[in-house]
């Protein structure tokens, strides 16, 4: 997986985008961050073998794929009040945290169970190291951006609104 | 009601999605951890085996040592690695916990370390952004806008 920044932030540009394309509300980007860090909710595994020991990592697994996780989203949208809605923007950060692990390599040449239960095929495209950190680099280049351009055009907006 | 059945629904499928990932996982996988050799390495002997994600504890000429289940495995035919960095293997069993490299992947420690430090920075920035837009209303037990 790559860190959690770059997929937080991965996901939050691709609301902003979203944002200036279909005019979306602003409030969802904390949603979508959320829906990003849906499929490694896996990873509490790994925090209950560190802390006690106890190995669940099998029976976890399955959030980190495509219908686990959309599972999880389904249950964490039920304490909206928009749920249908909650719920999609939550599946748009599943999609980007799976692309984003899609790119990653591992030594078998795949450890996401993307299709399960249908299919226990493991996919990887093996482009980048797990460690690699060009994927939160690039990601926090682009959100700097996103403010710098949205600071400016609000300047903008402003002065031409004023005169 | 309609939600808590709902709710209950969605928990008792991903439920069984774990206990069925369990039951299945091994039969599937591609190649056998090397974990599963340390207690009978004779059953596993020249069958591809993978190490993931293992610290490596000493480091010797062309090899270096790694530490599955309390016993030490001597990774050969290795590329240069230092102690602590993280290594995923595929390879063969050797006699005498020997294993035989044939592809290995290397992250060194503090690579190792900085993808922990990255995603724990990531974790009070979506709770600020999220708890700045959102808030819980605990009579009706769910989020709604801050106002």
């Amino acid at each position: 997986m790559p860190d959690w920044l770059a997929h937080v932030l991965a996901a939050a540009i691709l609301w902003k985008l979203l944002i200036h394309k279909f005019n979306f509300d602003s409030k969802f980007i904390p949603i979508i961050m959320v829906g990003a860090l849906i499929p490694d909710a896996e990873k509490m595994g790994l925090l209950l073998y560190v802390l006690a020991e106890i190995d669940i990592g099998y029976f976890l697994k399955p959030l980190h794929s495509i219908f686990g996780s959309i599972l999880l989203a389904g249950i964490i949208s039920l304490f909206f009040y928009d749920s249908k809605r909650i719920m999609t923007i939550l599946c748009l950060g599943i999609g980007t945290h799976l692309s984003l692990d899609l790119l990653m390599s591992h030594i078998t040449g795949g450890e996401i169970l993307l299709l399960f239960p249908f299919s226990f095929n493991m996919y990887q495209l093996n482009l980048i190291q797990t460690d690699n950190y060009f994927p939160a680099l690039i990601t926090v280049l682009l959100a700097f951006l996103i403010i710098i351009y949205e600071r400016i055009s609000r300047h903008n907006k402003d002065t031409s609104g004023s005169s | 009601m309609n939600r808590f059945l709902i709710g209950v629904f969605f928990f008792l499928i991903l439920i069984m999605f774990g206990i069925y990932n369990s039951l299945e996982y091994d039969k599937h996988r591609k190649y056998p951890p090397l974990s599963d050799a340390i207690s009978e390495p004779s059953a596993y002997a020249d069958k591809k085996m993978v190490i993931m994600g293992y610290e490596v504890k000493d480091v010797q000429d062309n090899s270096f040592i790694v530490e599955i289940a309390n016993q030490q495995v001597t990774i050969v035919n290795a590329p240069t690695v230092n102690v602590g960095d993280r290594v995923e293997v595929l390879g063969t069993l050797k006699p005498d916990y020997q294993f035989l490299a044939e592809k290995t992947i290397v992250s060194t420690k503090w690579n190792h370390y900085l993808i922990y430090i990255r995603s724990i920075i990531a974790i009070p920035l979506v709770l600020f952004l999220f708890f700045r837009k959102w808030r819980f209303d605990f009579n009706y037990l769910r989020f709604r806008e801050s106002e």
